[in-house]
């Protein structure tokens, strides 16, 4: 009889203990699927559908996949899109969450009027620079015209679904609190996704100016004064795509 | 050596003039070409007082020339007149400058304009002090 009681008992016991191996296998799956989702919704969202930009173009895919056959994942777009960024001076930028994409914004620039950077410190500062390159052309409009300041932001959109833009004007404040906004860096949980054949990457260009007045702000250009494609071209960021 | 009063006055009429006339001139097409925007005012309150008490003693000094019954020239030693030239010149030639270099300043044109001051006003008593001496003394011939 105590045989049978410590058979029983062992046998109580195993059972426990696999049905507590069962259900922790069952629970762990969607722990980790609300932890994805936790951090999910951790990440900042770019506003959706994005505000009118002043000009927009979707980069060629051939720029970001090189090879059809190989698998991509958002992270292989993000080190590729990051590495031309950073060839360029965008060093500092911003992630933040699209539909089944990401959005990547860069820090606000400031600009030549024919779309090329300002050399640095004017690039990354608000305040209108003198004159530093001598030229008898752009002295004279310096000296007798108003010397505009021109800044841009340039936001890389990867997602599978066409959208459209709201009609809703960017304020400079806006644009430059999505350098604080974001994340800096690309999360697990959006770069782990695969990067499918109706994945495009757009670039909406954010253009302003800001008149030759000490306490003026920077107003959105509506439409821009340039293509999309002229200033990715400017900032050099078409041909460190282009290889 | 002396030198005819006179002749040095049509000199300092010509030069004051002539300098007044260019700093004018650029201010004008700043104005035109909106470089102060709607803020010109401040620009042409800066200029006005920087030409123009000088302007208005050498022509009140003219017409009372021009109307008085001064019948005998007088003369005046050619160091002080050059002095005082050379003087105006430079004075002219600084407010010049001042609106010249602006594109090279990193401050709004209108706040360097304002900042000249601290150069211009100094300079401007000078003038204008060497100017009335230069113009109320003179001797006899």
């Amino acid at each position: 009889m105590g045989h049978e009681k410590k058979a029983f008992a062992l046998i109580g016991f195993l059972l426990v203990i696999t049905i507590i191996v069962i259900l922790g296998a069952m629970l762990i799956p969607s722990c980790s699927q609300q932890c994805e989702e936790a951090a999910m919704a951790r990440i900042p969202e770019f506003p959706w559908p994005p505000p009118q930009a002043s000009s927009t173009i979707v980069i060629p895919s051939q720029f970001l996949v090189y090879s059809a056959d190989e698998t991509l994942r958002l992270r292989d777009i993000d080190e590729r899109l990051s590495a031309a960024m950073e060839k360029c001076g965008y060093v500092e930028k911003r992630y933040y969450a699209v539909p089944d994409g990401f959005a990547i914004v860069t820090r606000l620039e400031q600009i030549n009027s024919d779309g090329t950077p300002k050399d640095p410190p004017e690039r990354w500062s608000i305040a209108v620079g003198p004159l530093r390159c001598f030229s008898l052309r752009e002295y004279l409009r310096t000296l007798f015209s108003a010397n505009p300041g021109y800044y841009r932001i340039i936001v890389f959109i990867i997602t599978p679904h066409p959208f459209s833009q709201s009609e809703a004007k960017l304020s400079s404040d806006e644009a430059m609190d999505w350098l604080q906004d974001g994340l800096n860096v690309l999360p697990n949980s959006i770069g782990e996704r695969v990067c499918t054949n109706e994945h495009n990457t757009t670039a909406l260009i954010y253009e302003f100016k800001r008149l030759d007045e000490v306490d003026a702000e920077p107003n959105q250009i509506l439409p821009g004064r340039l293509t999309a494609q002229d200033h990715l071209k400017k900032s050099e960021l078409w041909s460190s795509l282009e290889r | 050596m002396k030198v005819s009063l006179k002749k040095c006055k049509k000199h300092f009429a010509i030069l004051w003039f002539a300098g007044a006339g260019v700093v004018f001139f650029l201010v004008l097409l700043q104005t035109v070409f909106g470089r102060y925007g709607e803020k010109a005012n401040d620009a042409w309150s800066w200029l006005l007082p920087t030409v123009m008490p000088t302007l208005s003693l050498i022509v009140g000094i003219l017409v009372s020339d021009a109307v008085g019954k001064q019948k005998r020239d007088k003369v005046v030693d050619r160091f002080f007149y050059r002095f005082s030239f050379i003087l105006s010149l430079s004075y002219l030639i600084l407010v010049t400058f001042t609106i010249l270099t602006q594109p090279f300043s990193s401050l709004h044109p209108l706040q360097f304009l304002k900042q000249s001051h601290l150069w211009l006003a100094p300079f401007q008593g000078l003038v204008i002090a060497s100017l009335g001496a230069f113009f109320i003394r003179g001797e006899e011939n």
